[in-house]
């Protein structure tokens, strides 16, 4: 097997959701990038943005888990997440969390090359048709952290539109918060269902076969729904969707 | 029902069995979300209207020493009388104080959010004096003892069925679900105790310094009758509610009607300066301002000073998903939704359970993208968290959760093995590929969603073989 | 004192956060738009248009007599033999005192104020309609300037169930920017001198909060109408 060669080079943040849960998340980005002639780097031992301990408050928890990652991503060139959460946690919350510390600057600098998957897919590659293919209605959920802090959605659409074969069905309050928001799916759990159940009411409104969304954790959310209420609705993340994986997975 | 002085939980939890307040809510912020995008959706250019809101908003509060002086002595030099007020005591004591020296018996009052911050209704009461809500909504939950649940639509949690009943029976409305009677009802009743009044009590939208006066904005005309109707009028006015100059009303007026009820400008703006001048018709004979500090001029110089440019068009209530869902009185203080998470505990410190109200968002930033002054609403409930760790206010188990998260995330051997660990343990509870029960604290997601079983090998480990395989191959 | 304290606690805040104020604060100009809407060639029918959405009505008409005759026709409708008006010189329309003089119409004295205040709002409350002129108007949104003062009572826009407002041609502007530049122009410094109050009306009196019924007419008048000469 032959390394593909190409003028790009990214370094791969499957981030700590996708890889201890889904690994086939991580393996569709893979495959969608290497089509792409990218030539893909996975530094050793890299775990998590720090995005829960922030969230949570605990700001020298994240502090550490964060000051370890950039450390770990330091000179390694454009970063790539298929996660507009932890994109955005990069680009907009390490500022906050690193403000007057010594990584204020590499966090600034690790913030400029940092992107969620269909960002440097369509806005850096201008890449709109990856060679999908599904045989099925597809509805597109935009996930908040990578709508509002990264403004991720149009390149989702545009990668989607050009799935063979689907039909791409709008999804009523598509840009509405799922309800998971980290410790709060937990924390307030009571909230985090009712804001579920009315997502779920819009999936099934849209009727649709495939509920697709850029974030692993709003897909664990709306699936974890639908599944409980033995929807035959499925939930997946945009990457399995482009790489041809959609039933790579159970559930 | 007053849910007050229940715990936060305990009022999210009746919030959400509360059929008719669902109901009510998601017609209420439905409509105020989509008046609100058509509105500055049919602008030419909306985000420069809002850049503008927010820079004349910042240029106030980098002045606003010098422009409450300026505002006080403009006033004052008309005639109209100013109270400086560091907390709610000294506000209350103040316009206790007037009406009993002026032999006030009876009060009307237009909205002011700032006098439910400080609980004037009660204190008047107290001294003995009648004061009465004359905004419609804010009358209707005065009349049934509760308190706003929305800045903007106070009573938007009371069905029509609810209000007439109470109109019956304060009124002596015949029963009816029509509206217009109720409406008219109202309005008789109402304007016996305006024509009556001693005195009227008004919030303050913005003062503005340059001309020494205030602006007063609303739709029903309650406000202009408040104002102009009784002998001595109160306004007042948090001290962060300032502009310096009259032009700057083209912006801010624009983006408070847009973004409150999507309309182009509230009915009725009345922009008053000091009581009636000599040979002016009508107007107040005696203006007073109540300029309100309550900790605001400390929050200035701590990291919670944009909240400050707020100007109260509640557009971030009606957007957020988790307001939809449980309403105003769940947040427990005067200012609700996504803002009041953020001005309740800066306002009101003290509530026992505030540190709770920042968690009560899933950070979706919804709130940041309808504030017409773009407040960073998401950025400061996240620093009010961290505020409430560095306090050690969370739960219990929190701590240990986190430090063992941070460990294993820090450490690449521990988080491979808990990762093998808590893969092999989801493995053992699957059914049908999926988990319905988990274990404490985790039954709180199995609650009412399923979990994944976490797969046999993660990204790393199928990565570092493809990658071995490579090297070999 | 409270002032000073006050007063103090804020210099103390602005000097850790002034500096970062006073960049947002230069983050975009402050001056507002003259409009905001993309303006109409014939201005009055803008504001006509934009008045109609706000339930209130708009009579654009040739000349005073026109005028006249509308004013005569909704006094009338109304069977009004007493307003709460602006003195009749205020309101720029000829003909208006002998209009109101033949139809038997008085104008009530609306000075509310000293000893007999209650008493003479209580003589004010029955009246059916309320007569003034106004500043200027505002096309793109509807909206009504009237600057209070000697001889323009707030009242008489306020408190009867109708309000009639006489408006000439040449007093719209396109936008609310462009009404406070107007004001500033035609006022300077003396905006508030010898007058306390300016106010700005968009149609009838309105309220959402029955269940978010849109209803008329709860404090303010109901109905709006005005004449546009």
């Amino acid at each position: 097997m032959s390394t593909p060669v190409g003028p790009r080079r990214v370094t791969l943040f499957v981030t700590c959701i996708v890889d201890q849960l889904y690994p086939e998340i991580g393996k569709a980005t893979v495959e969608i990038l290497e089509r792409q002639g990218v030539a893909i780097h996975v530094p050793r031992g890299l775990t998590c943005c720090g995005q829960m301990a922030f969230n949570g408050g605990f700001r020298d928890e994240s502090y550490a888990v964060a000051g370890r990652t950039i450390e770990l991503l330091r000179g390694q060139g454009d970063v790539v997440l298929p996660s507009g959460s932890c994109a955005a946690m990069i680009r907009h919350l390490y500022a906050e969390l690193f403000a007057h510390s010594p990584y204020a600057g590499p966090a600034a600098e690790l913030a400029a090359r940092t992107y969620e998957l269909t960002e440097y897919l369509v806005d850096v590659l201008g890449v709109t048709d990856v060679g999908a293919r599904f045989r099925g209605r597809i509805s597109y959920h935009d996930a908040c952290h990578g709508l509002r802090f990264l403004g991720v959605g149009r390149q989702a659409r545009a990668l989607l539109a050009n799935v063979q074969e689907a039909e791409v069905r709008p999804l009523p309050n598509c840009d509405t918060c799922c309800g998971f928001g980290g410790l709060f799916a937990i924390k307030q759990y009571a909230i985090s269902e009712a804001m579920l159940e009315r997502k779920i009411h819009d999936v099934h409104a849209a009727e649709t076969d495939l509920l697709v969304t850029g974030d692993a954790s709003c897909m664990t959310q709306i699936a974890g729904g639908l599944s409980r209420r033995g929807s035959p609705i499925r939930a997946r993340h945009i990457a399995e969707v482009l790489a041809n994986m959609v039933d790579a997975r159970p559930v | 029902m007053s849910t007050h002085s229940l715990h936060f939980f305990d009022r999210v939890d009746t919030a959400l069995h509360d059929e008719t307040l669902r109901t009510a809510l998601n017609r209420a912020t439905a409509r105020f979300v989509g008046n609100r995008s058509g509105a500055i959706g049919a602008l030419s250019d909306a985000d420069t209207l809002r850049d503008q809101a927010r820079a004349i908003r910042a240029h106030a509060l980098s002045r606003l020493d010098e422009l409450l002086v300026r505002l006080a002595e403009r006033v004052e030099a008309r005639g109209g009388r100013v109270c400086w007020a560091s907390d709610g005591e000294e506000a209350r004591r103040y316009i206790a104080e007037l009406a009993r020296s002026r032999g006030v018996r009876s009060i009307v009052k237009s909205k002011s959010m700032a006098s439910e911050e400080i609980h004037l209704n009660e204190a008047l009461e107290r001294a003995g004096v009648e004061v009465v809500e004359t905004d419609l909504g804010e009358y209707i939950i005065q009349i049934a003892g509760e308190t706003p649940s929305h800045i903007i639509a106070p009573a938007i949690h009371k069905t029509r069925e609810q209000i007439s009943a109470l109109f019956e029976q304060h009124l002596g409305m015949p029963p009816t679900t029509e509206v217009p009677p109720m409406i008219r009802a109202a309005r008789q009743a109402l304007r016996q105790r305006f024509l009556r009044a001693d005195m009227g009590i008004s919030g303050v939208n913005f003062g503005i310094a340059d001309e020494g006066a205030v602006v007063i904005v609303e739709n029903e005309g309650n406000a202009r009758l408040t104002t102009s109707v009784p002998r001595i009028h109160v306004a007042i006015m948090g001290i962060e509610r300032i502009v310096e100059r009259l032009e700057d009303l083209g912006v801010m007026l624009q983006v408070l009607a847009r973004s409150a009820t999507g309309q182009k400008l509230s009915v009725y703006t009345s922009i008053i300066s000091g009581p009636a001048r000599p040979g002016e018709a009508d107007g107040p004979e005696e203006f007073h301002l109540v300029l309100l500090d309550n900790g605001r001029s400390q929050i200035l110089g701590g990291q919670y000073a944009e909240a400050l440019m707020c100007i109260r068009c509640g557009a971030c209530l009606n957007a957020c998903p988790v307001y939809q869902s449980i309403g105003g009185h769940a947040y427990g203080g005067v200012y609700s939704g996504p803002i009041g998470a953020i001005l309740t505990p800066l306002l009101q410190p003290d509530l026992p359970d505030n540190y709770l109200l920042p968690y009560a968002s899933s950070l979706c930033g919804a709130c940041q993208e309808v504030c017409p002054v773009r407040i960073a609403i998401p950025d400061l409930l996240l620093r009010l968290r961290a505020d409430a760790v560095r306090a050690g206010k969370f739960h219990p188990i929190e701590k240990p959760a986190i430090q063992s998260y941070a460990a294993m995330m820090n450490n690449p051997a521990l988080y491979r093995v808990g990762g093998k660990f808590a893969r092999l343990g989801t493995r053992l509870l699957r059914r049908k590929g999926r988990i319905r029960r988990l274990p404490p604290p985790l039954h709180l997601w199995t609650r009412g969603r399923d979990f994944p079983a976490l797969p046999a090998q993660t990204f790393s480990e199928w990565w570092e073989e493809r990658e071995r395989q490579r090297h070999n191959g | 004192m409270s002032r000073d304290q006050i007063l103090a606690n804020l210099r103390t805040s602005l000097a850790s956060n002034r500096s970062w104020l006073e960049k947002e604060a230069s983050a975009a100009p402050h001056a507002a738009p003259p409009f905001v809407h993309p303006p109409a060639a014939n201005l009055v029918a803008q504001f006509s248009a934009e008045l109609a959405k706000l339930e209130g009505r708009t009579y654009p008409v040739a000349d005073a007599e026109e005028a006249l005759e509308v004013i005569g026709r909704l006094l009338d409708e109304r069977e009004a033999r007493q307003v709460i008006a602006w003195d009749l010189e205020q309101i720029d329309l000829s003909g208006l005192p002998a209009l109101l003089a033949a139809r038997g119409v008085s104008v009530l004295d609306a000075r509310v104020h000293g000893a007999a205040r209650k008493e003479r709002l209580q003589t004010l409350e029955p009246v059916s309609v309320c007569l003034s002129g106004v500043d200027c108007a505002i096309a793109e949104s509807g909206t009504l300037v009237l600057r209070h003062g000697p001889g323009r009572p707030r009242l008489a826009s306020l408190l009867a169930p109708t309000h009639i407002a006489v408006a000439h041609r040449s007093q719209l502007v396109r936008g609310l920017g462009e009404a406070l530049a107007f004001l500033r122009e035609r006022y300077g410094a003396a905006l508030f001198d010898p007058t306390s109050h300016l106010t700005f009306i968009s149609g009838p009196s309105r309220t959402a909060d029955i269940e978010m019924t849109l209803s008329l007419g709860i404090h303010g008048p109901p109905e709006v109408h005005v004449v546009v000469l």
